[in-house]
Parts: C-alpha cells; sequence; structure tokens
C-alpha cells in the first residue's frame, strides 16, 4: 500500500517552525521537523510506500484522518 | 480544545477603510509588517493606493503565499485596467449575493481575460443558487481552469437552512460535476468545518482578520473587537495576545454550543442536518 500528499494541505516552514495549512481553510497544524522533511520527500517523491514511513501510528492516523495522506492500493 | 500559536500565521486584512481612511491604514500596514506571517489575504483592495501597500508589504516581510479577494462588484473597468497582476499571488473574484446583469458579463470577459489563474468565490442564498449555477457555466465555458469555491451567505435571510431547499440547491451545483467533468468545486461552510476541528487537539489557531473598520477578530465569522489597532498605543502582537486571552476560548465555545447546521441559525429556524 501506498500513500501520497493530497492537495488539501501545504507544507509551510518559518523560521524554522514547521506547518501543515489546509489550503482552502487555513487551519494549522505544528508539526516537527523530521515530520515536515518525510511529508516534503513524499511530495518529491509522489507516493512512498507506507511500510517505508518511519513515524508512530498515531501520527499517521492524524495524517490519514486529515485527508493530509491519501492511500493507493 | 485547540491551543493557540504564540503569534498569528494567517492574516486576513479587509482594506476596504470603511470609516478610517487611508492614513490609518498605514498605521495597520506598518503594523501587520512587525507580524511574520506565511499567508496573508487582502481582502477588497481597489485603488492604487490599497496595491501600493500590499507592494511595500511584500517588498518589507517575506510571505510564502499572497492572496488578493476582490468584490466583483466593487471593483470598476478603470480599476481593473490598473491591475498589475503579480503573477506570485493568488486572486480571488467573489460573488457576494449577485443580481449579474447583463451588461455585467462584459466587466467580467474583461477581468477574466487579465487575470488568467482565478478563484471564484460565490455566496449562495434561496434566492441566487440557480443564477449562481448559470454564472458558473459561463465563467467555466471562459477559463475551465478556473477554480469555484461556494459559501453560504449567512449575512442575510437565507432559506437554505432548511434541508430540503439546501438538498435541492446542493444538487443543481453538484450537476455541474456531471455535465463538466473536471471542473474545480468546492462547497463549504467554514465555520462548520472549524467546530469539527475545535476538539481536534493537534489543531492550532493562527488566524487573525483586521475588518474594514479596523476591528480584529480570530476568524471572519466570529465577533470582531476593538483593540487599538488603528492607534500607535498597541503592537499587533500586543493585540492578538489581548483578543486570545480575553475572548478566544469562549468565542470559539460558542460555535460548539451551536446546533449541527450547514447553515448557522442566524435567520429564522432552520432544520437540523
Amino acid at each position: 500500500m501506498k500513500v501520497f500528499f493530497t492537495e488539501i494541505f501545504a507544507l509551510y516552514k518559518k523560521n524554522k517552525k514547521f506547518f501543515l495549512i489546509n489550503k482552502k481553510l487555513d487551519t494549522i497544524i505544528p508539526i516537527e521537523e523530521t515530520l515536515y522533511f518525510m511529508l516534503n520527500q513524499i511530495i518529491l517523491n509522489g507516493e512512498m510506500d507506507i511500510n517505508a514511513i518511519r513515524i508512530r501510528a498515531d501520527t499517521l492516523d492524524i495524517l490519514l484522518y486529515n485527508r493530509i495522506l491519501g492511500v493507493k492500493n | 480544545m485547540a491551543g493557540y500559536l504564540k503569534e498569528p500565521v494567517v492574516l486576513q486584512w479587509d482594506m476596504k477603510t470603511g470609516s478610517y481612511g487611508k492614513i490609518v491604514q498605514h498605521i495597520i500596514e506598518k503594523k501587520v509588517c512587525e507580524l511574520d506571517p506565511i499567508k496573508i489575504r487582502y481582502i477588497n483592495p481597489k485603488d492604487v493606493d490599497d496595491f501600493s501597500t500590499i507592494d511595500r508589504i511584500k517588498k518589507q516581510i517575506l510571505v510564502q503565499c499572497s492572496q488578493i479577494e476582490m468584490d466583483f462588484f466593487e471593483i470598476t473597468e478603470e480599476q481593473i485596467e490598473k491591475l498589475n497582476i503579480d503573477q506570485t499571488f493568488q486572486y480571488f473574484l467573489k460573488f457576494d449575493s449577485f443580481n449579474l446583469e447583463i451588461s455585467m458579463y462584459s466587466k467580467l470577459k474583461f477581468l477574466l481575460q487579465k487575470i488568467e489563474d482565478l478563484n471564484v468565490i460565490v455566496y449562495i442564498t434561496d434566492k441566487n443558487f440557480y443564477q449562481s449555477v448559470e454564472l458558473i457555466k459561463w465563467i467555466y465555458n471562459e477559463n475551465s481552469n478556473i477554480s469555484f469555491y461556494i459559501y453560504p451567505d449567512k449575512k442575510k435571510e437565507n432559506f437554505l437552512v432548511h434541508v430540503p431547499k439546501l438538498h435541492n440547491a446542493i444538487l443543481e451545483i453538484i450537476s455541474l460535476c456531471k455535465v463538466y467533468k473536471n471542473i474545480k468545486l468546492s462547497i463549504y461552510d467554514k465555520e462548520k468545518i472549524i467546530k469539527d476541528i475545535l476538539p481536534l487537539n493537534y489543531y492550532r489557531h493562527g488566524n487573525f482578520c483586521i475588518t474594514e473598520t479596523g476591528t480584529v477578530a480570530l476568524y471572519d465569522f466570529l465577533p470582531d473587537y476593538e483593540y487599538g489597532l488603528i492607534t500607535t498605543d498597541k503592537t499587533i502582537k500586543e493585540i492578538w495576545r489581548d483578543i486570545l486571552i480575553e475572548h478566544g476560548d469562549s468565542d470559539l465555545c460558542k460555535i460548539l454550543e451551536e446546533q449541527r447546521y450547514w447553515f448557522k441559525k442566524r435567520n429564522g429556524n432552520g432544520d437540523q442536518l
């Protein structure tokens, strides 16, 4: 199973602070640097195998629940 | 309840300059430049002064996403002609409860030619949704690359609070997606979605709105307050902190207490969704 970065959110970096912002709604989730770079990697690659994502399961749940990441079978 | 950021990162400024005028606009400009926002949306800029202000802010602070939202019925053809399109900005054209006459299509055509990469916002009521559908069709036929955003109009009596009427309107709008397979169209109510995310503790509120009278609010649908933004007494960060401490939680809690309406029960009774 692979995941991709949806177009709903955008990644932002400002003064060593990292954010995900819902592009239409402007709702904001501050994120850690490691997660920022991992998501950026998914954007650059277009997709990533779900097993290759090294983050906590609950963080992955949040990413999927908020449709920050989408799933491809 | 979700927490807050130390300073706002998403800023919205209504530049209409209602009662305070251009001199005070300059004070707001200086205060905006004290912030370090990621995103700014300038609402209702019209004349050369407004666009010069936007340009000066762009030169002073690094903002990753700048947006300009213009009201179709407020901006004139002369002002459209003078518009200097900045490719790094996103442009939004707003149709706020309208009665579009044939003569206005030439102005619209002119605007669509001027700004190719445009986003269109349509506020709908029970009275204008058929017209809204026609408007969207017309614009889409002119430029199929445009994104459309449909919001409920809560400023006036709107019988789309009643579920059957609302469903009927949504079906009409959704029918556009059947006819135009690739149309970029979203229908949503910001207030309702903020209500849904409030209990999620990983969200943070960093939104700050400046109204046309110089009052401030966290979101455009929340109450606005006079905190001396248009005076030189307080910095914008102090104002942000004050509004959060004094009104943040209480105003956001009020949203939670509302029944779950797509359209808030602001005018008359509505059926529950």
